[in-house]
């Protein structure tokens, strides 16, 4: 094939491929030359093109290993030799640094010196090295595409990368002194802590090695955590930072203020973050951060909190920033802010322990102001109603229990609302130490009625609508605290019904108003009763006024026939027992009938018919003790005088004790015993009346024989014709009419009421689940039955069991025997 | 489609329009006989080479000599063929380039060449049984249009501009003379310059580019009768690595080992199959 062989050209060339061996020395030669020139900066004159062909020719003569191995070589002598040495040169004065005791002999400054000139030096030969190998990288592009990329060999700036960092970094400056890369690590620590101590230091140099630090690896294989900065120098950096802050907060909580302290932690946070920034590299920022959130705020918050400047005392002072302070650095390091939050609970329980013990004491302590007074005082003072001296030392604790719990519940939420951005960990904390104290008070349901009573009757009057809403807040801002409702709705329930019957209330509108609002918070069934209350009330004025126009009917107008007022009351929705005095015992109530005089008794059994014509069925039961009467009575001209009439105010029985001696000559007198005779009233309520009666001075109406201040067996009465009083109206009291704190006997009747009723609710509760769910586990159905019944109250474990056991022996219930945990099956 | 293709279209009509008219040229290419007045910009765009040159004295200098093949210093391999060099800058401005045509005209479809009725008619019917064996696609269009300027035929060109594009790294370019190598190749294998087309691909392209080694031994499988050829067995025989591929080739094996376990083996296989095709050999 002569054609072919004519046209192929310069193939004898082709067996010259493989037998250049001789040719690799020179060709080597000229670009071992050419990097000479690169790394001492000579390399402009230098011919890329031929220096490119020739590195391309050594490869494509399958020298690739060859020339990338003289290459590593030329860079580790060149490294080793040269460069090394140079940078040696700038350590010599800095090499006692290493040796700890070379730092109190430099002095600051010229340590700082020493330290830059070595950085800068160190920067140097950094970047030189990276121009020098970029060029070389440059000049080996095809060796690095065909080479490297084959036998899976680092590329070769790669390669020289490492070999800067073990030639330079990791040798020793001379036998068993540390590497430069150890003595780097130092000085930019060094320099850090110059920083720290306010001491301006070269940011960017500092940077740039850290930059190198970041461009290195411990490894050849570059992997990305194995970047020398990490491995090494951050290590370091965050281990002796943990160190320093340490003991930098050690001795401020020593040395200085909380405050003062917050200011500082957060200055410190900052200047890391921004050091990572300026100085060394963003990836650290979170690592820092974390240390210094460690040693300064995370082990030391509850030092902190508990300095004598610390949370307890920001409280007290009102120091919101810095409260504000402590909880930003908390809310820092975690969201739920535990050391705080126990603090507020511990401060809140000790101040509310404090209130509640006061008005323990308060209420223990005799009532002092009465016994200054004369004899009768504390009649007449009752008779006065409304008055303040009048509310007993009892009551004024409660109401100042139920003022403090409020305002230690407002300065908390203000604390709250000021310094912890409303933080829902905190709030939630506060909350919970506010339930706690008032619980543990165990006459708060009784003081917040009381207050709520208190307010009712002479709190809101004279105030604009505003201001009542806001007493009604309070009052149910307490209440939502209450776990024991029940207890609560007794008490209401009291003083309510002493409210209605008695008129003492200022506005059946807020009244109302109450109502309304408890029946939100505390649901239907709570204000059911408390409503029906009302309901009578309405029922009764217009039973009243229909009686009135039916007499009127009649047309008998007797101007003399007395006018009737009537409360028909539902006897299960009333607790008429607070109209029992304190010294009477139940089951005499109703026991022993009044007995009316005809004047009386007429109208009396006039309502009943009216009464029975329109309810049949209905019993009526008169509640004597609770009535009042208005009677004018007329006293006899004195000397020089004219007759005198009064309207005279007063209880039912006391109309009753006084219409006896309508009839009785004016110089005749009654015993004691014949009244009780003629009346038929109890002897406890009667001595009660007599005392109002002819004791207390503004009202003695009676004269008492012998005059004593109690009222004995055998005491006589006669009429008063010279009874003086300032005014037309006059209103005889009966002692304990109004709300007051209950006595220890009343307590303990209330207590077992509501056990009672307490009882009848678990069962009730208890049969309810049963039913419903007809086997269960014990757990099971005490776990049931107490969220069932927290709306209304806190159930004891133990009374829950008495139940169950009742139920049992009633048959309602049945222990399943063969249960492996203890089980009840319900009866139907 | 026009609304995307026309401004494409201006881009490269100014882009051609600035290498004719060497306006803005601040660089300058010497290969051999050509000089070239070109844009350091646009070559910046194509190619990681000229990138380097700043910190060297092309860079100072704003021009570069790249050393033609035959200027005198014996290292041929590692220097260019100038009239590769001008297709490299062509495209440089008009993202294609077409060879000349061949010297020495291929068989064209007509019975009635050098090479002879026999050979014609053999090659015809090989080529029927590559399309049906699912060949590729420029195997398609090839007895249709051998001198086309897409698919010009001259696959030693395309085989040197393949080289340069590696050499200079133009990675578009490098893909671009592939394309148009395996078409040339597919039509004009039969042609004298096929010898060197092979040489060129196993000397100066790194082994691991497959891209027209691979035809080269596809082609050699294909076509048996190219192994009767003096200059292609010349090739053959001079490079273990071909020797290598077209005997796992005729093992049915594909050209190179895939796998890593698979590499090893062959290392040590490949001392008997060297040894087995110098017997096979003349």
């Amino acid at each position: 094939m002569p054609i072919i062989a004519a046209g192929t050209m310069a193939n004898a060339k082709n067996q010259g491929l493989n037998g250049a061996d001789v040719d690799f020395e020179t060709t080597w030669g000229i670009l071992e030359k050419a990097f000479q020139e690169i790394h001492t900066k000579n390399a402009s004159a230098l011919s890329f093109e031929e220096l490119y062909r020739n590195a391309y020719k050594i490869v494509l003569k399958k020298k690739g290993e060859e020339l990338y191995n003289h290459v590593a070589q030329f860079e580790e002598s060149w490294l080793g030799n040269t460069v090394r040495v140079e940078i040696v040169r700038h350590l010599t004065a800095l090499l006692m640094l290493g040796e700890g005791t070379g730092r109190t002999m430099n002095t600051q400054t010229e340590r700082r010196e020493a330290g830059e000139r070595f950085l800068k030096s160190l920067k140097g030969a950094w970047e030189d090295h990276q121009v020098c190998m970029g060029m070389l990288t440059d000049v080996l592009m095809y060796m690095d595409r065909v080479y490297c990329t084959d036998h899976r060999q680092p590329s070769i700036f790669a390669k020289s990368m490492g070999l800067f960092r073990d030639q330079i970094l990791r040798t020793p400056v001379r036998q068993g002194s540390p590497t430069l890369l150890q003595i780097l690590t130092r000085i930019i620590l060094d320099q850090i802590q110059m920083d720290r101590d306010g001491e301006a230091i070269d940011q960017f140099l500092i940077k740039a090695n850290v930059y190198m630090l970041e461009g290195l690896y411990d490894s050849d294989q570059e992997v990305e955590d194995d970047k020398l900065y990490l491995r090494t120098f951050e290590l370091e950096f965050l281990h002796s930072s943990a160190e320093f802050y340490r003991e930098e907060g050690e001795r401020l909580l020593k040395e200085s203020d909380a405050g003062t302290y917050c200011r500082h932690a957060k200055r410190r946070i900052d200047e890391e973050n921004d050091r990572c920034r300026s100085t060394l590299s963003e990836s650290t920022t979170p690592k820092i951060q974390r240390v210094v959130e460690d040693e300064l705020i995370r082990h030391k918050m509850k030092g902190l909190i508990e300095m004598e400047t610390g949370v307890a005392f920001m409280v007290e002072n009102d120091k919101f920033h810095e409260l504000s302070l402590v909880f930003d650095l908390e809310a820092r390091v975690d969201p739920k802010k535990p050391e705080l939050t126990k603090a507020m609970h511990k401060l809140i329980t000790e101040l509310g322990t404090n209130i509640n013990n006061t008005a323990i004491t308060a209420s223990q302590t005799p009532a002092q102001p009465a016994t200054t007074e004369e004899a009768g005082d504390d009649a007449q003072g009752k008779s006065k109603g409304g008055s303040a001296k009048a509310i007993n030392q009892q009551t004024v604790a409660a109401l100042k229990w139920v003022e403090d719990i409020l305002s230690l519940k407002d300065r908390f939420d203000h604390v709250c609302k000021a310094s912890f951005a409303s933080d829902q960990a905190v709030s939630t904390a506060i909350n919970r130490s506010m339930a706690d104290i008032i619980n543990a008070f165990s006459r708060g349901s009784e003081y917040i009625s009381l207050f709520i009573d208190d307010n009712m009757k002479k709190g809101i009057k004279n105030k604009s609508e505003a201001e009542i809403d806001t007493t009604l807040e309070k009052a149910i801002t307490i209440l939502r605290y209450l776990s024991d409702k029940d207890i609560f709705e007794t008490y209401y329930k009291k003083h309510l019904c002493k409210r209605l019957l008695l008129k003492k209330s200022q506005s059946i509108d807020v009244e109302k108003q109450m109502i309304s609002r408890m029946k939100i918070e505390l649901g239907n069934s709570f204000t059911l009763k408390l409503e029906a209350m009302f309901k009578d009330m309405t029922l009764s004025e217009e039973l009243a006024n229909g009686y009135r126009s039916h007499v009127r009917n009649l047309g008998d107008v007797d101007p003399r026939r007395m006018d009737l007022g009537i409360n028909v009351l539902t006897a299960m929705t009333w607790p008429l027992e607070a109209f029992r005095g304190a010294g009477e015992h139940e089951g005499n109530e109703g026991k022993a009938q009044v007995i009316y005089p005809p004047s009386i008794d007429k109208v009396r059994l006039g309502f009943e018919h009216y009464y029975s014509e329109t309810h049949s069925g209905r019993r009526l039961t008169w509640q004597t003790n609770m009535g009042d009467a208005d009677i004018k009575g007329t006293f006899p001209k004195s000397k020089g005088g004219k007759t005198r009439s009064y309207d005279i105010n007063c209880s039912t029985y006391a109309m009753l004790i006084l219409l006896l001696f309508n009839d009785l000559p004016a110089d005749q007198s009654i015993s004691l015993e014949e009244i009780q005779v003629r009346t038929n009233i109890s002897m406890n309520d009667l001595t009660r009346n007599l005392q109002s009666l002819s004791v207390a001075p503004k009202t003695r109406v009676l004269l008492k024989t012998p005059m004593s201040r109690e009222v004995k067996a055998g005491d006589r009465f006669s009429f008063n014709e010279g009874f003086k009083s300032e005014y037309i109206k006059v209103k005889v009291g009966v002692v304990s009419a109004g709300n007051k704190v209950e006595g220890d006997r009343e307590r303990k009747e209330t207590e077992k009421k509501n056990n009672d009723s307490r009882s009848f609710a678990i069962e009730a509760a208890v049969v309810r689940i049963m039913k419903a769910r007809k086997d269960l586990s014990h757990a099971q159905l005490l776990t049931e039955t107490i969220s069932q019944l927290s709306a209304q109250f806190k159930p004891d474990v133990n009374m829950i069991k008495k139940r169950i056991e009742s139920l049992i022996e009633r048959e309602y219930l049945e222990r399943i025997e063969e249960a492996p945990v203890a089980s009840y099956r319900y009866l139907a | 489609m026009a609304a995307t293709d026309r401004p494409v279209l201006a881009f490269k009509q100014g882009l051609a329009g600035l290498f004719k008219s060497e306006k803005l040229a601040d660089f300058t290419i010497v290969c051999g006989p050509h000089t070239f007045r070109v844009h350091k910009a646009i070559l910046c765009a194509l190619t990681k080479y000229f990138d380097a040159l700043p910190n060297f004295a092309e860079g100072a200098q704003n021009s570069i000599e790249l050393k033609a093949v035959g200027s005198g210093d014996g290292d041929d391999e590692a220097c260019d063929d100038p009239e590769a060099v001008k297709l490299m800058v062509h495209f440089f401005y008009h993202l294609d380039y077409s060879a000349d045509a061949l010297a020495i005209a291929p068989s064209p479809p007509t019975v009635d060449n050098a090479f002879g009725g026999v050979t014609t008619s053999y090659k015809g019917k090989k080529k029927k049984r590559i399309v049906t064996h699912g060949w590729g696609e420029s195997v398609d269009d090839a007895p249709t249009a051998p001198t086309s300027p897409s698919t010009d035929g001259n696959m030693l060109m395309h085989a040197k501009v393949f080289a340069a594009a590696v050499k200079y790294r133009v990675p578009a370019l490098k893909d671009l003379a592939a394309e148009k190598f395996a078409a040339a190749v597919a039509i004009n294998f039969n042609h004298a310059s096929f010898a060197e087309a092979a040489r060129i691909a196993y000397t100066t392209t790194p082994e691991d580019m497959r891209e027209i080694r691979d035809q080269v031994v596809e082609v050699i499988h294909a076509n048996a009768e190219l192994l009767m050829k003096h200059d292609v067995m010349e090739v053959v025989h001079g490079d273990s690595n071909l020797s290598c591929e077209l005997l796992r080739k005729a093992h049915g094996m594909s050209a190179v080992a895939v796998g890593e376990e698979d590499r090893e083996d062959v290392e040590i296989a490949l001392q008997r199959l060297r040894q087995d095709i110098s017997g096979v050999l003349p």
